[in-house]
């Protein structure tokens, strides 16, 4: 399978990187490492844009990630409405990956403070469609 | 190498009326625009020998340009550069004019933005589409980041930081109630502006500008052509266009406090112009204010402000109509709503008309060199556009 049960709208089917989905639905939130560089990705990346190299590994995402910034949004784009309001951050794993994605609602929005330790995994959406999102750690 | 400095000239501007123009298709502006720059020029379509035609979502192919003004037979480019597209459009037109290649270039911007996809098109979805992982990110959200960040990292309170965000709102609107091309036309407060509605924390609803139809034009020449044709032409000083190559997010250097594809377009274009003290040496400017965060980055980007010190120019009133930097005289992005390739026009519209001291009640004492600045994209890898306009010696 690939993209078609992914997040609120999933925007193709297709991708290199389809075992993504697979992982999430056993629990894990797998991504890459370029097996040229070493270079790591999250949302994974089959092409390294680092060093150009075409083949990856997979490796589990675990470990802390930090709070970069964030926003809340309150009204959602075409396919989102019903989702908002939500919240989008930018995070950084321990190893120097960065990474977007969005925080659990299980955060109150006063709790939220740049630089809170996270972590990711996997969560199921409304009509049995998964993603990942970041809780506390 | 050499510059582009005082090789072409802008002898006609038009711009249409902005906002919700139900009963005009991209066409109808077009013309509306065109018919205002060729009457300014003392031209018609027939002089126009290439034309430019920026456009992201309003019809494909220079084709849309020849039909609407009939323009048979001639090279007509389109354009699109995302947010930049109309300054870049002008770029092109000039740089035809600067080669040799052509005497006389269009270069026009339009979009209708109301009616096309039910608003703004959100398909931005590089560098992500590789792995197909969701991004429901739109701009809005993506500079709010920017907004959190630059709170964080300059230790400001919610409530101080909205009170800059607000006085950069509340001068754009003064100074849209005397543009009538304008989207708005309403003062605002502070007060209506710091408790507006949160669209994406911790920008609210003043913090945004408008979604409008519209579309702008400008006709270039060679600056002897122009002598010809009328004695307030203006010569273009500067072009410089810059498109990020990273990683978006995924490149954890980026500092969510700066444009680095703003700051490298205002290095090109400063050089290319002689500039050393942008902050004494332009008198006034158009800036990317899709988000009051945006504004005033683009300050520090620019070199109006030190780093990390844009808000102490606000609160001093540097760049309000008497201030010593005049920013978005007309209104901006955030009274003329931000028709993508029609904005970079627009601004250089307003800049045209302040050097020719013909901006009506929003006059500058001083206006010999305008500067316009668009940025568009996501964090990480935007793109920037820059024109200096400056007076003839």
């Amino acid at each position: 399978m690939g993209f078609e049960n992914f997040g609120t709208v999933s925007f193709t089917a297709e991708a290199k990187v389809a075992d993504f989905v697979t992982y999430l639905e056993q629990g894990k939130v797998m991504t890459t490492r370029c097996k040229n560089c070493g270079a790591k990705y999250f949302p994974p990346q089959m092409d390294c844009p680092r060093c150009l190299g075409t083949e990856a590994e997979w490796f589990e995402l675990k470990g802390g990630a930090k709070l970069i910034t964030y926003t809340t949004v309150q009204y959602g784009p075409s396919g989102f409405e019903d989702d908002a309001p939500y919240t989008l951050v930018i995070v950084d794993f321990a190893d120097g990956l960065r990474t977007f994605g969005r925080l659990s609602r299980d955060i109150k929005e006063s709790d939220i403070k740049i630089g809170m330790e996270l972590k990711v995994a996997p969560v199921k959406q409304a009509n049995d469609r998964i993603s990942y999102e970041f809780q506390k750690a | 190498m050499e510059g582009i400095k005082d090789k072409v000239a802008v002898v006609g501007m038009g711009c249409t009326q902005f906002g919700e123009l139900w009963d005009k298709n991209h066409r109808d502006l077009m013309v509306d625009a065109a018919y205002e720059a060729f009457e300014d020029a003392g031209l018609e379509p027939k002089d126009i020998q290439m034309a430019w035609y920026g456009s992201r979502e309003s019809g494909f192919t220079g084709t849309q340009l020849a039909s609407a003004l009939k323009l048979e037979y001639i090279p007509i480019s389109r354009v699109e550069n995302f947010c930049a597209g109309g300054t870049d459009t002008f770029r092109n037109a000039c740089y035809g004019v600067a080669s040799g290649v052509c005497d006389i270039a269009l270069a026009i911007g339009v979009e209708k933005c109301k009616d096309h996809f039910g608003g703004f098109n959100m398909d931005i979805l590089e560098p992500f589409d590789r792995s197909m992982t969701e991004w429901d990110g739109p701009p809005v959200n993506q500079f709010a980041q920017l907004a959190t960040r630059y709170m964080y990292h300059y230790g400001w309170k919610y409530e101080d930081l909205k009170r800059i965000f607000a006085m950069i709102d509340v001068k754009n609107h003064h100074n849209g109630t005397m543009s009538p091309k304008a989207q708005f036309h309403r003062e605002i407060t502070i007060e209506q502006a710091i408790n507006a509605p949160i669209i994406s924390y911790p920008l609210g609803l003043f913090d945004a500008c408008g979604v409008s139809d519209g579309s702008a034009a400008a006709i270039v020449t060679t600056p002897e052509i122009a002598k010809s044709l009328k004695k307030d032409y203006m010569l273009v000083k500067a072009l410089a266009l810059t498109n990020g190559a990273g990683q978006a997010v995924l490149q954890p250097e980026y500092d969510f406090l700066h444009f680095p594809e703003a700051v490298a377009a205002a290095a090109q274009a400063y050089k290319e112009a002689g500039i050393t003290n942008p902050r004494q040496e332009i008198d006034c400017a158009e800036v990317h204010d899709c988000f009051a965060i945006t504004e005033l980055i683009t300050y520090e980007d620019l070199g109006f402000s030190p780093r990390g010190k844009a808000s102490e120019d606000v609160e001093a009133g540097s760049f309000t109509l008497e201030g010593d930097l005049p920013v978005n005289t007309d209104g901006g992005l955030k009274c003329f709503g931000h028709p993508l390739s029609a904005s970079g026009l627009r601004m250089i519209y307003e800049i045209y008309h302040q050097l020719q001291g013909k901006a009506g009640p929003r006059q500058l004492k001083k206006a010999d060199m305008g500067l316009v600045h668009n940025i568009g994209g996501i964090c990480g890898f935007f793109n920037c556009a820059i024109a200096i306009l400056g007076k003839p010696e």
